[in-house]
């Protein structure tokens, strides 16, 4: 069974040819060849050919999901954590725009749970860093929210029940 | 290249991301720069989903650390929708124990969703243990349950995750039986006095053959349980304490762990 080729442009007019199959799982590019039937390609403009390989890498590896395979699905997840494991952080953000811009599901929720893992033993200055945010709090306002966000740790018990009684 | 943004200029949070040399991000600054305003800002928005998908996958003591990051930070992870896209992310995966409660930003405007799991610090006391505390229900933003401090015997508690207070009452007079279940209900007008006055409501058990329950009834203005015999007793809290009673449904019905006590409107059933 012959299926049907879909290409991509990229931004700077490269060519990516993959299955319909694959090109599918983007519901952006579906929408696109549905509705204005490409000749020369689907048009992404939002998107550079290093992204765009990564993205049809992924999309082929995905075009086949199994569905009550275990093995498989640990083989496909095995690859998903290969495949961003040598991406640089810009590369992982650009790929979180690409695949929000294309809407694939799957891409997004890997790419994004992979930034979170990466944010979750950051301490806030490395967070900044990481998506080069400047702090913009004065001093003030960040023990405001410094104190908000740590109450004291009184140990529980009755004896705090006088106190806190009225303020109910 | 890219410097910082203003935090109170959501539109420059476009920039979010750094991209520091490829020709492809000169080019769509260019790009950007001729933007209409409406287009930025769509662009803006869009931006802040894309962070929301990644920020709803934190677990609650990093994104509490996020808050410090800065202001567009800060206002995002407060927000109620933020609050219930995470819970509702976390909930897929696994199980939580969730309130609702008028949020506590804007007056009139929609519920927020608090959750509790181990590590939660949304909306709680903060002067206790959380991993102590089991919660069984809320009812205009009062929290109530009971500890759980083993070898400690439980105390019924009621707190207000808004001013982070937390009172214990005292337990209902129990004799040879268990109380099954609690329920609570409380007064949403009394808000503006200070005083939120509540009524707690402890179906008690009183033969283990039979099934049959007798209600100990807790009222925050009486301060002590007086009991409700025969009947359900249902309140309208606004209107005094108890407002009327109906007869107990056919007994034996509940199956001795979940007695049907419902909180609905400030009035219990």
């Amino acid at each position: 069974m012959s299926t049907k080729k879909i290409t991509l442009l990229s931004s700077d007019n490269e060519l990516f040819t993959v299955d319909e199959e694959a090109a599918n799982q983007s519901l952006t590019i579906k929408h696109l060849i549905e509705d204005t039937e490409p000749e020369n390609g689907v048009p992404l403009p939002q998107v550079h050919s290093k992204i765009l390989a990564k993205v049809t890498e992924y999309l082929i590896k995905h075009a086949n999901e199994p569905d009550n395979d275990a093995a498989a699905k640990e083989e496909l997840k095995n690859w998903d954590d290969k495949f961003l494991e040598k991406v640089n952080h810009e590369t992982l953000f650009d790929l979180i725009l690409a695949a929000n811009y294309l809407d694939i599901k799957g891409l997004l929720d890997l790419t994004c749970q992979t930034v979170a893992d990466l944010m979750n033993g950051m301490s806030v200055v490395e967070v900044r860093k990481l998506f080069n945010i400047v702090n913009d709090f004065t001093p003030e306002d960040e023990a405001e929210v410094r104190k908000r966000r740590k109450r004291g740790t009184k140990t529980i018990g009755p004896s705090n029940d006088q106190a806190n009684q009225s303020n109910h | 290249m890219l410097v910082g943004f203003d935090g109170n200029d959501r539109l420059k949070s476009i920039k979010l991301f750094h991209y520091e040399d490829s020709n492809l991000m000169r080019m769509k600054y260019k790009e950007r720069d001729a933007m209409p305003a409406a287009l930025e800002q769509f662009h803006g928005l869009h931006q802040e989903m894309i962070l929301s998908e990644i920020l709803i996958r934190l677990p609650i003591k990093a994104l509490m650390k996020c808050k410090l990051v800065c202001k567009m930070w800060n206002a995002l992870l407060l927000d109620s929708n933020f609050i219930t896209s995470h819970f509702i992310h976390h909930n897929n995966h696994k199980s939580s124990t969730s309130f609702f409660y008028p949020n506590m930003h804007c007056k009139g405007g929609p519920l927020s969703v608090i959750f509790v799991e181990e590590d939660n610090q949304y909306g709680l006391p903060y002067q206790v243990d959380h991993h102590k505390l089991i919660f069984l229900g809320s009812s205009n933003r009062l929290l109530y349950g009971h500890t759980n401090d083993l070898p400690m015997p439980k105390e019924l508690f009621i707190c207000n995750p808004i001013t982070n207070n937390l009172t214990f009452i005292p337990n209902p007079p129990i004799s040879a039986y268990f109380p099954i279940s609690q329920a609570l209900a409380v007064d949403p007008a009394s808000k503006s006095s200070r005083l939120l006055s509540y009524t707690m409501v402890c179906p008690i058990v009183t033969s283990s053959n039979s099934l049959t329950f007798r209600f100990e009834v807790f009222s925050s203005t009486k301060k002590l349980y007086y009991l409700e015999k025969e009947h359900l007793a249902w309140f309208d809290v606004e209107d005094g304490d108890k407002a009327g009673t109906v007869p107990c449904p056919a007994r034996g019905k509940n199956n001795g762990h979940n007695a049907n006590i419902g909180a609905c409107n400030g009035e219990l059933s």
